[in-house]
């Protein structure tokens, strides 16, 4: 079974090419498409409508050129790449979307939505600021229940609450295995490399077969798990081995000068955190049938551990345990230029990091070439720190 | 206004025993503060701030937010009572959350848009908690008779703002935009609103009273953009050295706060809240419409020339919010329209004034 594993992690590395097609057949057949960008945008609601999700946050530098026709330079590249290939229609899956949904998440999105709005269907979702229940809930409420009606609206259709319920069940148990996929990095050494956890997670975006995508992953983290209980790991045992947890948002198209090199230099990603990290995937929806589903779903998004809403202060507390959980050594934020959310915040994840006396290396980046040297560099000193710690407390024993 | 100034005036406050509040954002409900019987101040930028930006901020953020997060660190002003954090911009409300003493500050939620239907109510309850909040902290109590009074006192120096601003309808306008300018840095920061108020209503005597200095030939703009506080000499001075004259100033610092109306008469006195505070044309808002309309407006009361937009750099919700008013004024307005983007720093004053004077000389 082992000699299989490679295969399978390279399906889900290869998922977002193969996604084109599928996504074109999927068209084809008359289904129908919502792109989305964002970890606040309610997937119970997408998939209770019918719909196939895909994700639109753009991964190359080139259509950047085009979009700063329109927008300021010193702007996201995620945000000036996303709306560069709408202008373009260079990326087929914004091409193929019927809609876009959007979210009033960081100031730059926000804005620039207006101007997608000029280029494709588009439903944005406002979000609240401070994730508070007493103060937020209401207005996230009405949100949530507007976008809903709005499906409704542009798409035809009917929403039922059972409709709600089904896919809330749904969206429960593929969340939970996607955080079991995470778990597996608990064991020491980790049951999966932080690569292969990234292809898994990251190509589910563009894997259309429900039912298919569920039994894939389940049959990774069987295996992994497997292998690890029969003494097979993807990395050797080593004490010293630095263990991370790579936290930020929207770097997808940095992987090969960040994550890549975290683990080639010889250290584990054992956990994400942020963005499409472990604590959103741990957040269920209550399935409570006997309450509003809408009301049910507002309230694990409100839960959503971003870097937009103020203060923030229950995602430092999830960022604390998950050092705890993971026995992580080390913290990397990695944010893209201009973020200012997640990139002003990784000030305050650093004295996190600082009172569980780990430390923490923040690498703002972008699409472009020319800074690998420089991420390279800083990496290797980062993690030889942290070898030197822990020789020092193996010492000690 | 410097801080040894507001240090200064902060020890004379309490000192008359009165609370210190200070706020760096127009959302936040002066009306609220000033019947907390609190003396409030919407800051300006401050000169001469100790820097602790450099050591808490990433480097790629707003200027603006650096010299507030320098006002809120600096041991000179650690006596103030109260900050008011409000959830505007992403630089802001995320730079609040990292500053030292987070007892001294309140979060107040700001949202996203003018006209959906969570907004009024979201004003609205907001404003209930700010009263609760500061009804807690200070040990008082606001009755609706106290906000009435607090918002006349509040109208009136709006009021006093928007005749200031009208002397410049005039041909030629009354006064040069820098003069307004420095009249308006001057007032907002008297301890007293009616103080604010009165030296507003001096300021235009003075200019109606004298013959005006500005040529008639001089070229009528309309700035509109990032708050312009700590940037407003270069730019007004590169538009008046060279033929052309500030007639009204589209920003938070002037207009648009100054624009909004406070319905003193309305039984329901939240309902009064969400119709004031809706009317913000602030860039977080999207759509951002009344800005549009605000911009409208006053290029056909100013008779503007031409518009001249400022921004700050790194202000994402004014610098992606550009294209569309550069539609605006090109498409609608048929006014020529020109973008600059700068800091607090003097490296571009040269760069800025050539800039300037090139898009005058066009009109």
């Amino acid at each position: 079974m082992a000699n299989e594993l490679p295969q399978n992690f390279e399906e889900f590395a290869e998922a977002r090419r193969e996604g084109f097609l599928l996504m074109k057949e999927l068209k084809d057949k008359g289904r129908q498409v919502c792109g989305t960008f964002c970890q606040y945008t309610p997937a119970e609601i997408i998939h209770a409508a019918g719909l196939k999700q895909v994700g639109l946050c753009g991964r190359s530098h080139l259509p950047i050129k085009t979009a700063e026709t329109r927008l300021p330079a010193n702007l996201c590249p995620l945000i000036k790449a996303s709306f560069g290939h709408v202008m373009e229609d260079s990326c087929p899956f914004a091409y193929f979307s019927d809609l876009v949904v959007g979210e009033t998440t960081c100031d730059g999105k926000k804005k620039m939505y207006e101007l997608m709005a000029e280029y494709k269907p588009m439903q944005v979702i406002h979000l609240p600021n401070v994730p508070d229940y007493d103060r937020s809930l209401e207005m996230w409420v009405s949100e949530v229940r507007k976008f809903k009606e709005g499906l409704e609206a542009h798409f035809h259709i009917r929403i039922t609450d059972e409709m709600l319920n089904e896919s809330i069940r749904w969206n429960n148990k593929l969340r939970t295995q996607q955080a079991h996929l995470y778990e597996l990095g608990k064991y020491d050494p980790p049951a999966i490399t932080g690569v292969d956890m990234n292809n898994v997670t990251d190509g589910f975006q563009f894997m259309f077969d429900d039912e298919e995508k569920y039994r894939k992953i389940t049959r990774i983290i069987e295996e992994c798990e497997k292998n690890w209980q029969e003494g097979i790991y993807p990395v050797e045992p080593d004490p010293i081995r630095p263990r991370l947890i790579v936290s930020g948002g929207g770097y997808a198209a940095t992987n090969e000068k960040t994550i890549n090199v975290i683990e080639e230099l010889g250290a584990s990603i054992v956990c994400y955190e942020g963005c499409c990290g472990i604590s959103s995937l741990r957040r269920k929806v209550d399935e409570d049938e006997s309450r509003d589903p809408i009301v049910r779903i507002a309230e694990k998004y409100l839960e959503v551990p971003c870097a937009v809403v103020s203060p923030n202060k229950r995602r430092m507390e999830q960022v604390a345990d998950t050092i705890d959980e993971w026995k992580a050594d080390g913290y990397v934020s990695i944010t893209l230029h201009s973020c200012n959310p997640f990139a002003v915040e990784t000030e305050n994840l650093r004295r996190v990091c600082a009172g569980k006396g780990i430390p923490l290396l923040h690498i703002q980046t972008d699409f472009t070439p020319g800074d690998e040297g420089q991420i390279r560099t800083r990496i290797e000193a980062f993690l030889e720190m942290i070898r030197e710690k822990k020789r020092e407390a193996i010492s000690h024993e | 206004m410097n801080k040894q100034e507001l240090k200064r005036l902060i020890d004379d406050r309490h000192r008359a025993g009165k609370k210190v509040a200070l706020s760096f954002c127009s959302h936040v409900p002066e009306e609220v503060l000033e019947a907390a019987g609190l003396c409030h101040f919407r800051l300006p930028y401050m000169e001469g701030m100790e820097d602790s930006a450099s050591r808490i901020l990433i480097n790629n953020v707003c200027p603006l937010v650096k010299n507030v997060c320098d006002i809120c660190e600096d041991p000179a002003l650690s006596e103030a009572d109260l900050i008011l954090a409000e959830t505007s911009c992403d630089g802001k409300k995320k730079m609040y959350e990292l500053l030292t003493n987070q007892d001294r500050l309140y979060f107040y939620q700001v949202g996203q848009g003018a006209d959906r239907d969570y907004v009024r109510p979201l004003i609205k309850s907001e404003v209930r908690y700010l009263i609760r909040e500061l009804e807690k902290r200070f040990g008082i109590a606001v009755t609706d008779a106290d906000l009435r009074e607090a918002a006349k006192r509040v109208n009136e120096e709006r009021e006093s703002v928007l005749e200031l601003m009208a002397v410049q309808r005039a041909f030629p306008p009354a006064a040069y935009g820098m003069e307004i300018y420095q009249a308006l840095e001057e007032s907002r920061t008297l301890p007293e609103l009616k103080d604010r108020t009165s030296a507003n209503r001096r300021a235009r005597e003075a200019f109606l009273a004298r013959k005006s200095p500005v040529s008639p030939d001089a070229r009528r703009i309309l700035l509109t953009g990032c708050p312009m506080s700590g940037v407003y000499e270069k730019i007004i001075h590169g538009v008046e050295a060279n033929g052309g004259v500030v007639v009204a100033i589209e920003n938070c610092e002037v207009m648009k706060t100054a624009v909004r109306h406070f319905d003193t008469e309305q039984e329901n006195l939240m309902e009064a809240f969400a119709d004031c505070y809706q009317n913000t044309a602030c860039a977080i808002m999207s759509p951002n419409l009344r800005r549009f309309a605000l911009l409208r407006q006053l290029a056909a009361e100013y008779e503007a020339e031409g518009v001249l937009e400022v921004t700050l750099q790194t202000c994402h919700p004014y610098t992606v919010e550009r294209d569309r008013i550069q539609q605006l004024c090109k498409n609608e307005l048929q006014i020529p329209y020109m973008a600059v983007e700068t800091d607090m720093t003097d490296s571009d004053t040269g760069q800025l004034t050539t800039r300037i004077a090139a898009f005058i000389e066009m009109l």
